[in-house]
């Protein structure tokens, strides 16, 4: 079953280290990108990746973290994150580069052509931007697009100007706004594009079995030189993820993915590649703060303390360290001075009979939303909600939720408490959209003034330890308000066998497909 | 498929006569043996209705109490059947996993059945306008793919063990319907029944006194085949996650629990798993049984 | 036709009704994070959201008689598009699922018939009340522990089109084939068996028996003959139930047919796919169902003595 895309999100994996996304990157090499330092790439070959979910379109304007591997095979990217270098470089774009931060020049390399033979230009990218304005593509891009122009420079450049300073722009590039299609091929094709798509990037489709597999060849115009070096690689939708993992071990397949620690930690020590990329932020227990109830900071104290990390931890994610603030133990930016409410079973008893006796009740029902499709959510969800259940006098009761109804809910601000993923990304401008106050995914109403100035730091200086700094303070006062109680710093593990090298990992399951190589 | 329909396919797609070929086995055996499974089953039968009942004042662990002890395996100790992935003891989570299974299986069969019976044999009795429209509206519930019309109908009225076991009822009343409306029409033509229409006997009469116990008897038979569909029916929406929401314990939400560790932990899935076999094997060997019986009976 | 035409427009409607009532806006199961109210909006419009039940239902109508199933909210691509793709699917492994049921089935059901009570029937009645108490759900995972994990012998990864690879088509196929023909290879077991049963009394094939000829050439002449006519029949029924029915097995083993479709179209609200399937399921079981009605006097003189 194919995950539902703010599901799937949540399942993305990000750079918690590794944030001090390099700006105004701008590399003058024309070839290759920085390949992770495993030998000499060979040239050819194929191999087989699987995938969580199935794919039903490939159209450029569903490109984002959940359809990123597809997009970039097909497409390319404007920008590529390189995991190993911890910054961006140059992709289909020759580079991208910002004084202000607010004001960005995009150059593209010239000569490129997408696949029916029409040039990757500056028109080809101002023409493919300005569709995902239209609501019905259901891009992600529409944060981004609601805050900047752009104009064509000339027929390589584009300048684009933002809002207001952000040098995390970049990120966008890689992922929303980063996957061209041929506007010949756009404009001839109308819905049937979804299908048949035409872009510039490394592969183009061989063949493609829709919510099953596909097929992709070699792109022998592609634009970085040298690049890809595989002839064929091909992605087959296995839902399960032991599934996956066997899979692997029988060597039906020579890549594989999975949000699971625990299938990295049993694979690292068989020789197999793991690849983990930590995220910013994880899964958790999200409140509502503009609800009457829960707003009450002592209600949450209690809740909060009734709490029991390491039995969840132990019962849904064996062998992980259970959380004990917004930054994991080995971040650079956690403030150690604080972390989450101890579990202390008592003190919770005491502070909710003190919130009876303030507020005159006698008892308490609350309502716990949860995704239902996912059964690990589910499951996390009857922990969270058997061990509030201890507190005498409290009743939570568990709702799962399909996607489309807890959506309108966030939106609404109309739920009480949330088993749901937080952040999940390696970007992040997603942190930034999550806890300032009134950001777009801001679902919980929180509002800290010193966590808003610190996040603009984040992405208006380029200073690193400025902005680490900056991180610290967000951690700290996220780790003490507790608008959403992390109980899974969430990683995306990609996992490979031993001939596959040249993985540059990336957000939700994907490696840049441009760099695999197989020495078999 | 594990829908009613699917459990049933003989019985509906036999044209609506009274002696179905299912019927007709009984005609003659020879060298018939014992049948040990009629009785088993309805051993077991009487063991899972007594456990769901009686779950509350049983010597069990509470179904929803998270362990420490995470998928252990079944042996002698604190767990008889072993833990779950959450460490909550298996066998007490079956035995309150009963309580749905049943409530389904007794409750949404003996709703479908009075439905369908009281349409079916209203459609056979006055024919006519009042026979198209029901048979209409007995096709048109037929018509929707059972399982889809399932998942429709439970995203639609969220799910709840009131609303599941309506849903399911729905389901299997065109199965009832239709085998009470052919053998109403084969049996209102017989002279018991021409005879006290003669006397003057009103409608109501007629179909509640001399038709109904007649009706009853095939209607017996389908009964067994369409708990044990329902039953299957519940378990495949639970194991979708649409089945009664958690933490209440059901069997088919424990199967979808533990399939992510089932190479390291077969038991996970296997305990469910098995009280599903046995309870649907239990009604299905009753099921042969009543219809040999009964079979016999109406040939007599 | 009018009869059929107008169970069609029922099922339609109540299809309608049905989706109307889940909970979630269709706009908000489609709409991305990051969408703009103003996008939200716009999305409304296109889609005519805020209209009518009964105006989105007859312009939904209208379409159909176009022969346009309308185009996927989520994915942007015809419906029909994606439904050409993935009936075939459906198809096939209906297909295989009854061969393979059949050509158990008949084996065993003559020679059931032909020693009642004997250990073929013994054996195969315990195995055929075994299989037909083991749900779906439950015997498809436990054939992938044992043959896909345990054993290792057939793959676990997903579908592999027949065009591809042939030969890694089939394998891919066989453990959600026999998960499906399970079930209804005991239907025709019994069927059979009670059919070529009752055959075996009647009063042509007992002077055959009397003239000497031997009991199995009897079974496969005279019974075989007659009975493969329900079977014919039963087989159009249980095919078409397989087509629109087979949503757990296509989701265990992430198959790309029908049944997986319509739960993901379910949860991702693209209502428009949702209709267009239970429409085109419908229509197959009436039109298969008719068929069957109309086949079956004509082919079956016992059928046709009993409602004459």
């Amino acid at each position: 079953m194919r995950v539902g895309r703010r599901l799937s999100r949540m399942v993305v994996a990000l750079v918690a280290a590794s944030t001090v996304a390099a700006c105004g990157s701008s590399a003058a090499e024309p070839s290759g990108g920085s390949v992770p330092n495993d030998g000499t790439p060979r040239q050819g070959g194929e191999l087989t990746m699987s995938r969580l979910g199935q794919l039903n379109s490939l159209d450029s304007a569903l490109c984002s973290s959940s359809a990123y591997y597809i997009c970039a095979a097909l497409y390319g990217t404007l920008a590529r994150y390189s995991f190993e270098d911890q910054k961006f470089e140059p992709a289909m774009a020759e580079s991208f580069e910002s004084a202000d931060g607010k004001v960005w020049t995009l150059k593209l390399r010239s000569g490129t052509k997408f696949t029916d033979g029409t040039p990757y230009d500056a028109e080809a990218v101002a023409f493919n931007w300005e569709r995902l304005k239209d609501p019905a593509l259901l891009s992600f891009a529409g944060y981004w697009l609601s805050q900047m122009t752009w104009k064509v420079v000339d027929p390589l450049t584009l300048e684009i100007t933002l809002a207001s300073t952000n040098y995390q722009f970049p990120w966008a590039l890689q992922y929303d706004l980063g996957s061209i299609g041929s506007p010949t091929a756009i404009k001839a094709k109308g819905e049937k594009f979804a299908t048949e798509p035409v872009g510039a990037g490394p592969f183009v489709v061989d063949t493609w079995v829709p919510g099953s597999q596909i097929q992709l060849k070699r792109n022998p115009g592609y634009v970085e030189k040298g690049l890809p070096y595989l002839d064929r690689i091909t992605y087959a939708t296995v839902v399960q993820d032991d599934q996956r993992v066997n899979a692997l071990r029988a060597g039906q397949v020579d890549l594989t993915a999975t949000f699971l620690k625990r299938f990295g930690r049993e694979l690292q020590p068989e020789g197999y590649g793991v690849h983990a990329i930590p995220l910013f932020g994880g899964t958790g227990l999200g409140f509502n703060l503009k609800d009457p109830i829960i707003a009450d900071p002592d209600l949450r104290q209690a809740l909060l303390h009734a709490f029991n990390a390491p039995q969840l931890t132990a019962a849904a994610y064996p062998g992980d360290e259970p959380p004990d603030a917004f930054f994991p133990k080995n971040s650079p930016y956690r403030d150690a001075a604080v972390t989450y409410p101890k579990f202390d079973l008592t003190e919770a008893q005491r502070l909710f009979d003190a919130y009876l006796a303030k507020t005159g009740k006698t008892s308490l029902d609350l309502e716990m939303l949860t995704y239902s499709p996912a059964p690990i959510m589910k499951q996390v969800g009857e922990v969270v909600a058997a061990q509030l259940n201890k507190i005498n006098g409290l009743h939570v009761e568990l709702k799962p939720t399909e996607n489309a109804v807890i959506s309108r809910l966030f939106r609404e601000g109309k739920f009480q408490i949330s088993v749901h993923a937080s952040v999940i990304s390696q970007s992040p401008v997603t942190v930034y959209r999550t806890l300032y106050t009134g950001g777009d995914l801001n679902v919980y109403g929180y509002s800290n003034p010193r966590v808003d100035t610190a996040l603009d730091t984040t992405i208006h200086s380029t200073d690193a330890n400025e902005v680490a700094e900056a991180w610290k303070v967000v951690g700290a006062e996220i780790s003490k308000d507790v608008p959403n109680r992390l109980f899974a710093y969430e990683q995306d593990v990609i996992l490979a066998a031993k001939h596959v090298h040249g993985v540059n990992p990336v957000t939700l399951y994907a490696a840049s497909p441009e760099l695999l190589w197989v020495d078999k | 498929m594990t829908d009613v329909v699917g459990h049933t396919g003989s019985a509906l797609s036999v044209p609506p006569t009274v002696k179905s070929a299912d019927a007709a086995p009984v005609v003659k055996r020879r060298r018939r043996r014992r049948d040990y499974g009629a009785p088993l089953g309805a051993v077991w039968l009487g063991l899972v209705v007594v456990g769901a009942i009686t779950a509350d004042w049983l010597p069990l662990a509470d179904p929803n109490e998270i362990g420490n002890v995470f998928s252990a395996t079944p042996g002698l100790g604190d767990h008889l059947l072993g833990t779950d992935i959450l460490g909550r003891d298996i066998l007490s989570r079956c035995v309150y996993g009963a309580r749905i299974s049943m409530a389904v299986g007794l409750g949404a069969t003996a709703l479908a059945m009075v439905v369908g019976v009281a349409f079916g044999m209203a459609a056979g009795y006055f024919r006519g306008a009042v026979d198209s429209t029901i048979s209409l509206f007995v096709n048109f519930l037929m018509a929707f793919p059972p399982l889809m019309f399932l998942i429709a109908l439970v995203a639609a009225m969220r799910p709840s063990l009131t609303n599941l076991v309506l849903g399911l009822a729905l389901l299997g009343i065109p199965n009832f319907a239709r085998i009470a409306r052919a053998n109403t029409i084969a049996f209102a033509e017989r002279e018991f029944v021409t005879a006290s229409k003669a006397l003057g006997a009103s409608p109501f009469r007629v179909l509640t006194r001399e038709l109904l116990a007649n009706v009853m008897l095939p209607v017996m038979s389908l009964m067994l085949v369409v708990m044990a569909a329902l039953v299957v029916a519940e378990g495949s929406l639970s194991f979708l996650g649409l089945g009664v929401p958690p933490p209440t314990p059901s069997w088919g939400g424990m199967l979808a629990d533990g399939r992510s560790q089932m190479n390291e932990h077969p038991h996970l899935v296997m305990i469910p798993g098995l009280f599903f076999f046995l309870t649907v094997f239990a009604f299905n060997r009753l099921g042969d049984w009543a219809r040999g019986r009964i079979g016999r009976e109406s040939s007599l | 036709m009018a009869r059929f035409v107008l169970l069609l427009v029922m099922v339609s409607v109540a299809t309608f009704l049905l989706l109307e009532l889940i909970p979630g806006d269709p706009v908000d199961g489609l709409l991305p994070e990051g969408a703009t109210e103003e996008m939200r909006q716009q999305l409304i419009q296109l889609y005519g959201f805020d209209q009518s039940l009964v105006t989105r239902y007859v312009s939904w109508l209208g379409d159909l008689l176009h022969g346009d199933l309308g185009t996927s909210w989520q994915t942007r691509i015809p419906v029909a598009t994606t439904i050409a793709e993935r009936a075939p699917v459906s198809l096939e492994l209906a297909v295989l699922a009854m061969a393979l049921a059949l050509a158990v089935a008949i084996p065993v059901g003559i020679y059931s018939a032909y020693r009642p009570g004997g250990i073929v029937d013994r054996i195969a009645t315990f195995i055929a009340s075994a299989t037909l108490a083991t749900p779906a759900f439950v015997l498809a995972i436990v054939l992938v522990w044992v043959f896909g994990v345990q054993l290792g012998w057939l793959p676990i990864v997903g579908w592999v089109p027949f065009s591809e690879d042939p030969f890694q088509h089939l394998r891919a196929v066989i453990l959600p084939v026999i998960s499906l023909a399970g079930g209804e290879c005991v239907l025709f077991i019994r069927l059979l068996k009670g059919d070529m049963m009752a055959t075996l009394q009647q009063d042509h094939v007992l002077s055959a028996r009397a003239r000497g000829l031997p009991t199995w050439r009897i079974l496969v002449r005279h019974a075989l003959r007659q009975s493969s006519f329900s079977l014919v029949t039963v087989s159009g029924v249980v095919i078409g139930r397989l087509i629109g029915g087979a949503v757990i097995v296509e989701m265990i083993f992430s198959i790309p047919g029908l049944g997986s479709l319509v739960v993901i179209a379910i949860n991702n609200r693209d209502f428009i796919t949702v209709q267009a399937i239970v429409l085109l399921s419908a229509l197959i079981y009436l039109v298969l169902n008719s068929l069957v009605d109309l086949a079956y006097p004509l082919l079956d003189p016992r059928v046709r003595r009993a409602t004459t």
